[in-house]
């Protein structure tokens, strides 16, 4: 009953077009309307997903893979950042309780020994410098 | 054939997207094609229109609660993106309008040479000179033979206010018809 009377509806209001233009003019004026060149249909998926996948690193972020990805990298983040810190802190406490007491003669003269080279090497670059006045560096000796 | 409810859903699980997307644009594709090449008469931008809801449907499908039908929420978007394209268009040919009219005219008679006739001609002009909202509306009523609360769905008014559209469309025509 309420199926025919929307149908019934539908008719009267087509009706109403119909008594201005003949009902051929308007199903000429939709096939008109209704022309495609061929295979348009056929390939118009293929060319919207191609035209979809040229923006589809902007997309990512939006899809739920996406929005995954993002937080897993966010957590590795700051899990990374906290471990390094935690580390640190590790390290600078263990040299803070160091006195010159807990480390050995050997180990001393070992590092001296290692690193004097370097001392003599960083004497010789500034004292050959240009414009290096030789007395500053004899100062401390001559004192 | 799958329904549009379980396209969609398989969509939103991230199963086959691309696959699952192809389906749901076969199926409605052709009927939103060419409700949007009555409006714009040619094929070109009719097709770029189509491209483009058809990207905004595969960006928001995601958030596709399914409160309204599919087809109806697709010609809405398909109407927006249609509105946008007029008013784009207007702006930037606002100076050459009777030509396109010309135009048009000429399109017509030649299209439907055999059958082409006066009222053939008055029927594309009287069509061509109506507000678009009224336009979409006669289309959908018309020709798809929509039910005036999925119009009014479609073009976000009231089903009163869609079938004033339609009755005000054919009053024009009428009209129309009446000074030519």
């Amino acid at each position: 009953m309420e199926q025919k009377k929307i149908d019934t509806t539908l008719e009267n209001d087509q009706l109403m077009v119909e008594r201005l233009f003949s009902k051929e003019a308007l199903a000429n004026y939709d096939k008109s309307s209704s022309n495609v060149p061929s295979s348009y249909f056929e390939a118009f998926p293929e060319k919207l997903q191609q035209r979809i996948a040229n923006n589809k690193p902007k997309l990512f972020f939006l899809t739920p893979i996406g929005k995954m990805a993002i937080a897993a990298a966010f957590i590795m983040i700051v899990a990374s950042t906290f471990i390094f810190l935690n580390s640190n802190v590790d390290k600078n406490l263990a040299l803070s309780s160091l006195t010159i007491q807990d480390i050995s003669i050997d180990e001393i003269e070992a590092y001296v020994d290692a690193n004097e080279w370097m001392a003599d090497i960083d004497w010789q670059s500034e004292a050959y410098k240009p414009d290096a006045e030789v007395e500053e560096f004899y100062k401390d000796s001559i004192d | 054939m799958q329904s549009d409810q379980e396209l969609i859903l398989q969509f939103q699980k991230s199963i086959q997207r691309e696959e699952t997307f192809t389906h749901l644009v076969k199926k409605h594709q052709a009927k939103v094609y060419h409700q949007i090449k009555r409006m714009v008469n040619d094929h070109d931008d009719a097709d770029d229109i189509a491209q483009m809801a058809w990207i905004k449907i595969w960006n928001k499908l995601d958030g596709f609660k399914m409160e309204s039908e599919f087809s109806t929420w697709l010609f809405r978007i398909a109407y927006n993106e249609t509105l946008n394209f007029i008013a784009k268009q207007k702006r930037q040919s606002s100076n050459t309008s009777s030509t396109d009219i010309l135009d048009y005219e000429n399109t017509a008679s030649h299209t439907d040479s055999p059958k082409s006739s006066e009222i053939q001609i008055k029927l594309d002009q009287g069509i061509k000179q109506l507000p678009e909202k009224q336009q979409f509306v006669f289309m959908l009523r018309y020709f798809e033979e929509y039910n005036y609360e999925k119009i009014a769905s479609i073009t976000g008014t009231t089903v009163g206010g869609a079938k004033a559209n339609y009755h005000q469309a054919i009053k024009k025509l009428e009209e129309f018809l009446k000074k030519s």
